[in-house]
């Protein structure tokens, strides 16, 4: 269906061209994965499908890519609407319309479809991606998953043989991350669709793969997931495992590594992993009956939490549980309609914005928000100047966290991991006791969703109450020492990593789903505990 | 939700625009007061009652705030005439070129009436300006504009459905200064807030427009080089056109000149628009025929503004504000108007659900 002969980008003032020439070909009717890390071409191995590299982006394409015989260096991006639908990273910044039928039925108006025939494909649609309900509501009053529906329905309106979506999971919940992964699936399965994916969360999709293209140190290669996730760098939980224990066929899903579990667990079953921090200091906060109401609704209600030095909470729950809110009411953005909130003693509305940052700090989800500056090294003296600290104090903190970037770098042009630990450096600089961080790993690849886990480690080591609000269960299970489970605004428990029940499967660990058991959360431990038996 | 009632976005634009054409520089205060009312009942109907959140309510929002502004800025700086006087603030002297412009001296209860009349003018012809939104959001209207002007359309409904989105990553970033410990108040909050906010509209509108390319945006059958020409066509037409409008407005010798441009740039922009649109692939999804009620509610909005300028030269006063000639009158035919809106409005078919 696609191919991709000797294909090479070159964007204009950059060194070398972004990959080197790769050949390969995508099978039609399959799901293709697409992985690497960050910043190593794999958007701009998406864009090539239906031409948006060059004819969008600019930049220089030898080689050629053909989709069912068309040729990019011939066909633009609208040339394609009828054969590539695409789904773009952040779909709410594609929408055109302002309704849903609209926006689906977009396309087909561009590509001058007859009314009728508009009208009977929306409403297939609409039936297909479960979205009959929300037919002529406003774009803006979506949640995050039925954004993302809604985008899918609008790229497969013209009926293309083929879909392109770009990390379509990064911003869901588990259980909107799944539906959308079946869509997918079905659309493979039954409607004969091409469906080509890039994601991080390499768990949520690679059982649904059936080849894995690599895109890393400058190179493309394509092969069957499992020989593919026999090498890559970028693995889940379960692959770790599988390939540190030399299981043959290397299982990509806990599904079908379920026969090896009963021998790990007589391995395990003498052994204890190593204990989560816990903490009997007295709390740094205190969330006291806290009921924060928007109009009629709550977001939430009489929540009681403390936070503890030297404890790293996780906050879980679906899109709209609370959890934003709840970081909200720390950090003094927003106000209790009734009940309170004290942060070292005091309520964090009632401190200015010095007081308040010298309290507690955040990380919002997109942390370029934090950021001015033209550059690195601007951005870390002026943090020095707005906080009134010895000059130095948030370099030295960057250096820690990110040794090696250069500090004329403009912070745009930073990678999201490098940009998160410097947004970092400059709310750590002030010493907050408390540190709160907002979905933290949304756009991170593995190795600086790793680097992030040891950092966070270290803070919490040193003193600092951390508590973030994260989707990635995998992630939570590397740093949470507690996790606090948020639905529709009401607290339904508070349990320490180790010993949450697993039955609400959805915000269960990989680990946790083979083994059955809360105990072991991470690869890591397993291995670990294994190798140190044997 | 509700859709909004089946008449033809065209109708109820051409329903205000007559509005406004009777409305624009009426400083009666009775016919202005009335002629809001007859809209507020119309968009009544037309939402059930849901009326806050709406542009229309906005506007009227906005239109007291303009009233307050107009009579800050009489009392400040307004021409001193004769009159009632109520206070007398404290003259500000100015030097012999500002002749007709003072700061403060005494203030006249006249001075104070001719400015509310004045604003509640320009609050009137803001509400229609509302109430058409209200009625039919501009973003319905693309669906009716010619195939070569909706590309133009669609990027002015665009525009404005970035303001609120400004607004939002405004508040973001004041958030996002605040945890910066960063001022988030007055000249310095300003400062450093502009320029990313800017710079995320910028990357908003990249997005989007490689999210409508990558749809089939502007697909059309002509080749490159007849498009320039239909560009090239388009944007000289428009010039013929302004160049001869500015003549006949200004009279004088050049009358033939100026006509015979006009008639030469609207037709070579008729050319340009027309090839377009039989170039484009485009169909609409939504299907709003001009039905008869659609011609209703449009003809009662024109046959009023006609009605309320024949008033108005029928008797000549009528429309101005009536400070120092006692109080504000209305004429039959003024109600007469004001009645033919009112029935036209009402008579479109309820919002159904």
């Amino acid at each position: 269906m696609i191919e991709f002969l000797e294909t090479s980008v070159h964007y204009e003032g950059a060194k070398h061209s972004v990959f080197a020439p790769a050949s390969f070909t995508l099978d039609a009717g399959a799901l293709h994965l697409v992985v690497g890390p960050t910043g190593a071409g794999k958007t701009t191995l998406l864009g090539l499908m239906n031409g948006h590299v060059p004819h969008f982006t600019g930049g220089r394409v030898d080689g050629d890519v053909r989709v069912r015989g068309r040729s990019i260096r011939d066909f633009r991006p609208r040339d394609f609407a009828d054969l590539v639908g695409v789904v773009r990273q952040n779909p709410r910044a594609g929408f055109v319309a302002d309704t849903v039928e609209h926006e689906i039925a977009y396309a087909m108006e561009n590509l001058g479809f007859s009314r009728a025939a508009m009208h009977e494909r929306v409403g297939h649609l609409l039936e297909q991606l479960d979205l009959g309900e929300l037919r002529l509501r406003k774009l803006q009053t979506l949640s995050g998953g039925q954004a993302q529906r809604v985008a899918i329905a609008a790229a497969l309106s013209a009926s293309p043989s083929v879909l392109v979506l770009d990390e379509p999971t990064s911003g869901l919940d588990p259980e909107a991350a799944a539906s959308v992964v079946a869509i997918l699936e079905d659309l493979v399965a039954h409607h004969d669709v091409t469906v080509i994916v890039s994601e991080h969360r390499l768990e949520r999709i690679i059982g649904n793969a059936s080849s894995v293209v690599v895109v890393e140190g400058g190179m493309v290669s394509q092969g069957n997931p499992q020989h593919a996730m026999a090498e890559a760098s970028v693995i889940p939980p379960i692959v770790e495992l599988g390939r540190a224990l030399d299981w043959s066929p290397l299982p990509l899903t806990v599904a079908v590594a379920r026969p090896y579990a009963d021998e790990l667990k007589l391995t395990l079953a003498p052994r204890r992993p190593l204990p989560r921090r816990t903490s009997a200091e007295a709390p740094i906060a205190v969330l006291d009956q806290a009921t924060v109401s928007f109009g009629a609704s709550n977001a939430l209600l009489n929540i009681d939490v403390e936070v503890r030095p030297r404890e790293v909470t996780a906050l879980v729950g679906h899109n709209g549980a609370g959890k934003s809110t709840f970081l909200g009411l720390l950090c003094g953005l927003v106000s209790t309609s009734s009940g309170r909130v004290l942060v070292g003693g005091v309520d964090p509305l009632s401190l200015d914005p010095l007081a308040l940052v010298r309290r507690v700090g955040l990380i919002p989800q997109d942390p370029g928000l934090l950021l001015y500056s033209s550059s690195v090294e601007r951005e870390l003296t002026e943090a020095d100047r707005d906080g009134g600290l010895e000059p130095g104090t948030t370099a030295a903190w960057f250096s820690q966290f990110q040794p090696t970037v250069e500090g004329s770098r403009h912070p745009r042009d930073l990678s999201e991991g490098q940009r998160l630990c410097l947004a970092l450096a400059i709310v750590m600089a002030s010493s907050p006791p408390l540190l709160l961080l907002d979905e933290p790993t949304c756009g991170l690849d593995n190795h600086a969703k790793e680097h992030l886990g040891v950092v966070l480690g270290e803070l919490a080591e040193r003193g600092t109450a951390i508590v973030l609000a994260s989707h990635d269960v995998e992630f939570i299970a590397t740093v949470a020492d507690r996790v606090i489970e948020l639905d529709r605004g009401v607290l339904v428990s508070a349990w320490p990593a180790r010993s949450r029940p697993t039955s609400r499967m959805t915000f269960t660990s990989q680990m946790q789903e083979l083994l059955g058991s809360p105990e072991w959360l991470t690869a890591k431990e397993v291995i670990d505990a294994v190798r140190g038996t044997s | 939700m509700t859709r909004l009632s089946s008449i033809h976005p065209g109708a109820w634009w051409l329903f205000g625009a007559g509005a406004i054409l009777g409305l624009t520089g009426v400083a009666n205060p009775l016919v202005d007061l009335l002629a809001i009312a007859v809209l507020l009942v119309v968009v009544l109907r037309h939402t059930r009652g849901a009326l806050s959140r709406t542009p229309f309510a906005t506007s009227l929002r906005i239109g007291v705030f303009l009233l307050v502004a107009r009579v800050v800025f009489a009392v400040l700086f307004g021409a001193r005439t004769g009159g009632t006087v109520l206070v007398n603030l404290p003259q500000l002297p100015l030097p012999s070129f500002f002749a007709g412009v003072s700061i403060g001296g005494p203030i006249t209860s006249e001075l104070l009436l001719q400015a509310l009349c004045q604003g509640l003018a320009l609050a009137t012809v803001l509400a229609c300006f509302g109430a058409c939104s209200t009625l039919a959001p501009p973003g319905t209207l693309l669906g009716s504009l010619p195939k070569a002007v909706y590309e133009l359309g669609l990027s002015v409904a665009i525009a404005l459905a970035f303001l609120p989105e400004l607004v939002a990553s405004a508040q973001a970033l004041k958030a996002a200064r605040r945890l910066r410990g960063r001022p988030t108040k007055g000249i310095a909050g300003l400062r450093g807030t502009v320029v990313p906010i800017l710079e995320g509209a910028l990357e908003r509108s990249v997005t989007l427009a490689a999210s409508m390319d990558a749809r089939g945006f502007g697909l059309s059958t002509g080749t490159p080089t007849s498009q320039h020409l239909g560009s090239v066509a388009a944007g000289a037409g428009t010039v013929f056109l302004g160049i001869g409008i500015a003549g006949l407005l200004n009279g004088g010798t050049l009358l033939f000149w100026s006509g015979l441009s006009v008639f030469f740039g609207s037709s070579l922009l008729a050319t340009a628009v027309s090839k377009r649109s039989r170039q484009l692939r485009r169909t609409t999804f939504d299907h709003r025929p001009f039905t008869r009620r659609s011609i209703v509610v449009g003809v009662s909005g024109v046959t009023c503004g006609l009605l309320l300028l024949e008033a108005g030269r029928l008797k000549p006063g009528l429309m101005s504000s009536p400070v120092g000639r006692g109080w504000p009158t209305l004429s039959p035919l003024v109600v007469a108007a004001l009645a033919v809106l009112l029935i036209g409005g009402w008579s479109g078919p309820e919002a159904v659900e």
